[in-house]
C-alpha cells in the first residue's frame, strides 16, 4: 500500500474508531445530587466497625456501596463484578448475599450501612489506611442505573 | 569525461585550496558568534526595546504560550478526575492507569515524527495550529466517551497531538526572536506552561464546585479553553529556520564575499535518521541528553509519589492536593521572572556559564526538595518543595538555549523530540521502575529521597556538558560559514575539487584515530593514501564511504555537505569502496555477487546485466568463474571481484583498501593495470596501500599518514625524495619479512 493510500484509509478510520467508544446520548454533563453520603465525611478518620450513610432524594432504585473497588460498566448486572473463573458463575443465582459480604459489596434497599471490617490497604506502617466508598443506582434485576456514582473517602484508624 | 583528459596537476592548480576557506572560516567565527548573541559581555538591554530594534512583537510568545498552557488540560482532567470516570465507566483502576501511562509514552514516541514533519520545510506554524485543533476536539469528545476503549483511542490521539509543544514549539519560538532576547523570551513560554499547571486544576474545581458538571462537562469546558487558546494561537506563521542565529551567519558570509543575492539552495539533504545520527553525535547534545534521562529519573516519578506523600505525611485530600498542584507553579513562575534577564547576560557572555547554572540549579533543587521532607512545619515544607520545584522550572530555559544553539535550526525539532524522549520514555521508565520497590521498603519519603542521587547526578553531568558546549557551538558556526564560503566560491564559477575532506577528527568509542585530516581527490585523479599500520588510512576511507561518521570536520562531494549522510545515499551520488581483504559474499555464485551490487540500479535489469557483461570482458578469470561460489576463488580473484564493482554500479569515486594485500607480485601487476583502466575511464580513484612500490607505480599524487595526522600531501615524485616519512613503512615491511623468515 503506498503512502497516499494508506493515509486515506487512516483518515477514514478515525471516525469509525472514534465512533465505536463515543455516545452522544444518556450522558451526564450535571452532577447528579440525589444521593449525598452523610457519613463519613470527606478524609475523615473511623474506627472499626463504622456506619456509611447517606440521604437520598427522587430516587426510586436499589443502592450497591463498594469498598475500594470499581463498580460494573452502566447497564450491567451485578454478575459483572464476578470473575469469570469464580465458583460462583456456576449458580444461577450468582452473586448471592454471601458472596457479595464476602467481597465487601453490600446490597440494600436503606440509606446506610453497617462495616464491621475492611481489608488494610496501607503499604506500610507509615502510611494512613485510605480507603473509598462507592454508591452506584441498580434495578430490580441488579443491572445498574445510569452512569451516575457517588464516592468519598476516608481513613481507617486500626489502632496500632 | 573531459576532466580525465586534462593533466592531473593541471586541473589540481585549478580547483580552490581548501584551506582558503578554513582561513575565511576562523576570520568570520567571531562575527558568527556575536550574531548568534554570544557576544563576550552582559549588556543586555530591556526586552521591549530589543524587539523594537528587531520589529517583533509579543505575539508569537503569547501565541504558543497560550497552547503550551491548555496542552495539557486533557492529562490534568484524566489525572484529577479519575475516580469519577473510572467508577461512571466501571473502567478498573489498573486499566486506567494504563491508559494514562501509554499517553506518556505516545507524547514521547510522536514528538520524532513530528519533528520529521517539519524538517524539510518550515511548516512549524501549521503544525503547532493543526496539532492544537486535534487536541481541542479529542479533548471536548472526551466527554463523550462511554468505554476504555474510546478513553484510550481520545487520550491516545490528544497525547499524540500535545506532542507538537515537545518538539516544535520551542524550535519555532528560537526562531521567531533575536539571540538578544532568547532566554527571556523561553521564560516567558515556561512562564505560560506554569500558568497552565496552575489553571487546569482550578478549572476542574470550578466546573465540578462552582458549575455542578459531571467529568463530561470537564471535558467539554476544557475543550472550549483550548479551542480559545487555537484561536489566538491560529496567525502564528513560521518565519523559517534560523532567521536570527544561522540566517544572520549566512548573512555576514555573503557580505564578506561580495554577494547579496540568495544563492541557490542545491545542497544534499538529511534525512529523518541521518538528522537524528548528526545531531547526536555532538559531545555536548550526548551528555545534555544523558543528563535528561537522569532527570527523567528524578522528575517523571516525583510528581507521583509527591501526591502519595503530601497524603500520607499531611493528611492532604484530593482538594489540598489539587490546591498545593495549583500553588507551587507561582514559585517557578517567580523564578523564572527572576531568572530571565540574568540568564540573557550569562548567555551573552558565555554560554558555557547557562549549562554549569543548569546543573548547579539542578543539585540545589534535589537537595531543597530533600529538606522539604524532613521539615516538621507545614509552611517550611511549602516553602521548600515550591522553591526546590521552581530551581527545576529554571533549569528548562537554561539548559535549553545552549543546547539548541549549537544545533542547526532545521534540526532543532529532532534534537527536542529526542530530549523528550530521553526524560520521559528513558529517564521516566526507569526511575518508575526503580522505585516502586524503594517506596515499598523505605515508604514514600525514603522513595523521593532516594530520587536525590539522580537529581545530583544530572547535575554533574549538565555541568559536565558546559566543558564542551563552546567547542560544539564553533563547530556549527564554522559548517555554516563554510558552506556558504563554498556556496560563493560556487555562484563566482570556481570549480571545486570532486571530493575535499576537512578537520576530520575521528573516533572509536572513546580512542580517537584521526585528527584534523585533510584530504582532497579531483574528477578523474588518481591518489594514493599510504602509511603504517594503523595510521588511519581505511578510516579516512570509512568517513568517505559514510561507513563511519567524523565526531568533527566536514566531508564534501562535489560542493555538496555529505559528511552525515547515509552510505547508500553516497553509493547513489558516485562513491563506492572496495573494502580491504575479501570484499565479497563468499556463500554466493559469482555472477549473483555481480547482480547483489547491482541492485544500487534499482529495477533497471538491461543496465545490471550489461555492467556484468563489462566486468567479465574486464575479468576473464571471472566468466569462467561465473558460477562457482565466490568463497572458492583464490584471493587475486576476490580482488578482481570486488573491483568488478567499478564496471557495475560506474561511481565517480572509487575508493580501494588494500589491493595488493597478500597477493602475489604477478596478480597485483593484472590489478593494478585493471585500476588503470578504470581510471582511464573517467573515475577518480583512492588507493589505500601499505606497499609504497605498489602505490607510486600508478598514482600522480599521494597523501604520507602516521598516527591518524597527514604528514604529506604532494606529488607521488616527491614522496620518495622524503625518507623520514618512508623509513617508518620499509622498516614495518622489513620487520614483517623477518618475523615471516623467523616463523618459518
Amino acid at each position: 500500500m503506498r503512502g497516499r493510500s494508506r493515509r486515506r484509509w487512516a483518515w477514514a478510520l478515525l471516525p469509525v474508531l472514534l465512533g465505536s467508544g463515543c455516545a452522544a446520548d444518556g450522558l451526564a454533563f450535571v452532577r447528579d445530587d440525589r444521593v449525598d453520603i452523610l457519613s463519613p465525611s470527606s478524609d475523615a478518620t473511623v474506627r472499626l466497625p463504622f456506619e456509611v450513610r447517606w440521604s437520598a432524594s427522587d430516587v426510586d432504585a436499589r443502592y450497591l456501596v463498594l469498598f475500594d473497588r470499581t463498580p460494573m460498566r452502566p447497564n450491567r448486572t451485578l454478575r459483572s463484578l464476578v470473575p469469570s473463573d469464580d465458583q460462583c458463575r456456576m449458580r444461577p443465582s450468582c452473586p448471592d448475599k454471601r458472596w457479595l459480604t464476602d467481597h465487601d459489596l453490600y446490597l440494600t434497599d436503606g440509606t446506610s450501612i453497617r462495616v464491621e471490617d475492611l481489608p488494610e490497604e496501607r503499604t506500610n506502617h507509615r502510611a494512613k489506611d485510605r480507603h473509598e466508598v462507592t454508591i452506584v443506582l441498580l434495578d430490580d434485576r441488579g443491572r445498574r442505573i445510569g452512569e451516575s456514582v457517588f464516592i468519598r473517602e476516608f481513613i481507617v484508624d486500626r489502632e496500632d | 569525461m573531459a576532466n580525465a583528459e586534462a593533466p592531473i596537476e593541471e586541473v589540481r592548480s585549478k580547483a580552490v585550496d581548501v584551506e582558503a576557506v578554513a582561513d575565511a572560516a576562523e576570520r568570520l567565527r567571531a562575527a558568527s558568534r556575536e550574531a548568534i548573541g554570544v557576544t563576550g559581555d552582559a549588556e543586555v538591554h530591556s526586552l521591549r526595546a530589543t524587539l523594537r530594534a528587531a520589529n517583533v512583537g509579543l505575539y508569537p510568545v503569547v501565541a504558543l504560550g497560550s497552547l503550551v498552557a491548555v496542552d495539557q488540560l486533557s492529562t490534568q482532567g484524566l489525572t484529577i478526575m479519575g475516580p469519577e470516570i473510572s467508577g461512571s465507566l466501571g473502567i478498573p483502576r489498573g486499566s486506567y492507569a494504563l491508559v494514562l501511562l501509554l499517553k506518556t509514552v505516545v507524547i514521547a514516541l510522536v514528538s520524532l515524527p513530528l519533528a520529521a514533519a517539519v524538517q524539510r520545510r518550515a511548516r512549524r506554524a501549521l503544525v503547532c495550529i493543526a496539532t492544537a485543533l486535534a487536541w481541542t476536539v479529542l479533548t471536548a469528545l472526551s466527554g463523550f466517551v462511554v468505554s476504555v476503549w474510546g478513553l484510550l483511542v481520545l487520550s491516545l490521539g490528544a497525547g499524540a497531538a500535545t506532542a507538537s509543544t515537545r518538539s516544535v514549539h520551542e524550535p519555532l519560538l528560537l526562531d521567531s526572536y533575536p539571540a538578544e532576547a532568547r532566554v527571556r523570551i523561553m521564560s516567558v513560554y515556561r512562564g505560560f506552561d506554569r500558568v497552565g499547571e496552575i489553571v487546569g486544576p482550578l478549572l476542574v474545581g470550578a466546573c465540578t464546585a462552582l458549575l455542578g458538571l459531571t467529568w463530561r462537562g470537564v471535558f467539554l469546558a476544557m475543550g472550549v479553553t483550548s479551542l480559545l487558546a487555537t484561536v489566538v494561537g491560529s496567525r502564528l506563521r513560521d518565519p523559517g529556520f534560523g532567521r536570527w542565529d544561522t540566517d544572520r551567519v549566512r548573512r555576514i558570509v555573503r557580505a564578506d564575499a561580495g554577494q547579496d543575492e540568495q544563492l541557490a539552495e542545491d545542497d544534499v539533504q538529511l534525512g529523518f535518521f541521518e538528522i537524528a545520527r548528526r545531531v547526536m553525535l555532538i559531545p555536548t547534545v550526548r551528555r545534555v541528553l544523558a543528563a535528561s534521562a537522569v532527570v527523567g529519573m528524578f522528575l517523571a516519578p516525583f510528581f507521583t509519589y509527591l501526591a502519595f506523600f503530601l497524603q500520607e505525611r499531611w493528611g492532604m485530600g484530593p482538594g489540598a492536593r489539587a490546591l498545593f498542584s495549583a500553588g507551587t507553579p507561582v514559585f517557578g513562575m517567580v523564578a523564572l521572572r527572576i531568572f530571565s534577564r540574568r540568564g540573557e547576560e550569562l548567555f551573552r557572555r558565555d554560554p558555557a556559564e547557562l549549562l554549569r547554572l543548569s546543573g548547579t540549579l539542578m543539585a540545589a533543587g534535589v537537595v531543597t526538595i530533600a529538606l522539604g521532607l524532613f521539615t516538621p512545619l507545614f509552611a517550611p515544607m511549602v516553602f521548600l518543595f515550591g522553591s526546590g520545584i521552581a530551581m527545576l522550572i529554571v533549569i528548562q530555559p537554561a539548559m535549553g538555549l545552549p543546547m539548541y544553539s549549537i544545533v542547526p535550526a532545521h534540526m532543532r525539532a529532532h534534537l527536542a523530540a529526542l530530549q523528550s524522549i530521553f526524560i520521559f520514555g528513558v529517564g521516566g521508565a526507569a526511575g518508575l521502575l526503580l522505585l516502586g520497590g524503594i517506596d515499598r521498603r523505605f515508604g514514600t519519603a525514603g522513595a523521593i529521597l532516594s530520587m536525590a542521587v539522580p537529581g545530583l547526578a544530572s547535575g554533574l553531568i549538565l555541568r559536565r556538558a558546559a566543558s564542551t558546549v563552546n567547542t560544539d557551538l564553533d563547530h556549527m558556526l564554522d559548517s555554516v560559514v563554510e558552506e556558504e564560503e563554498v556556496k560563493a566560491l560556487l555562484a563566482k564559477g570556481t570549480r571545486l575539487p570532486m571530493l575535499s575532506c576537512r578537520n576530520i577528527d575521528f573516533s572509536y568509542g572513546q580512542l580517537q584515530v584521526l585528527f584534523g585530516v585533510d584530504f582532497t581527490v579531483d574528477d578523474g585523479e588518481m591518489v594514493a593514501l599510504l602509511g603504517t599500520n594503523g595510521a588511519g588510512k581505511s578510516t579516512v576511507l570509512r568517513v568517505i564511504s559514510g561507513l563511519g561518521l567524523p565526531s568533527r570536520g566536514t566531508v564534501r562531494f562535489r560542493g555538496a555537505d555529505i559528511t552525515f549522510l547515509e552510505a547508500e545515499r553516497r553509493v547513489g551520488l558516485g562513491i563506492a569502496q572496495v573494502p580491504g581483504g575479501k570484499a565479497v559474499f563468499g556463500p554466493m555464485r559469482v555472477v549473483d555477487n555481480l547482480r547483489a551490487i547491482g541492485y544500487t540500479h534499482g529495477r533497471d535489469r538491461k543496465a545490471v546485466e550489461a555492467g556484468i557483461e563489462a566486468s567479465f570482458d574486464a575479468f576473464p578469470r571471472l566468466a569462467e568463474r561465473r558460477n562457482q561460489l565466490a568463497s572458492t576463488l583464490s584471493g587475486g580473484e576476490q580482488q578482481m571481484l570486488g573491483l568488478a564493482t567499478a564496471f557495475i554500479i560506474r561511481p565517480r569515486l572509487l575508493l580501494i583498501d588494500e589491493l595488493s594485500l597478500g597477493l602475489a607480485p604477478i596478480v597485483v601487476g593484472e590489478l593494478l593495470e585493471m585500476v588503470r583502466q578504470i581510471n582511464r575511464q573517467g573515475t577518480s580513484i583512492v588507493l589505500v596501500e601499505q606497499s609504497v612500490n605498489v602505490a607510486l607505480s600508478v598514482v600522480d599524487h599521494a597523501y604520507f599518514m602516521e598516527k591518524g595526522e597527514v604528514r604529506f600531501d604532494g606529488a607521488a615524485a616527491d614522496l620518495l625524495d622524503r625518507p623520514d616519512l618512508l623509513r617508518s613503512v620499509f622498516l614495518e615491511g622489513a620487520s614483517q619479512g623477518l618475523a615471516t623468515a623467523s616463523s618459518r
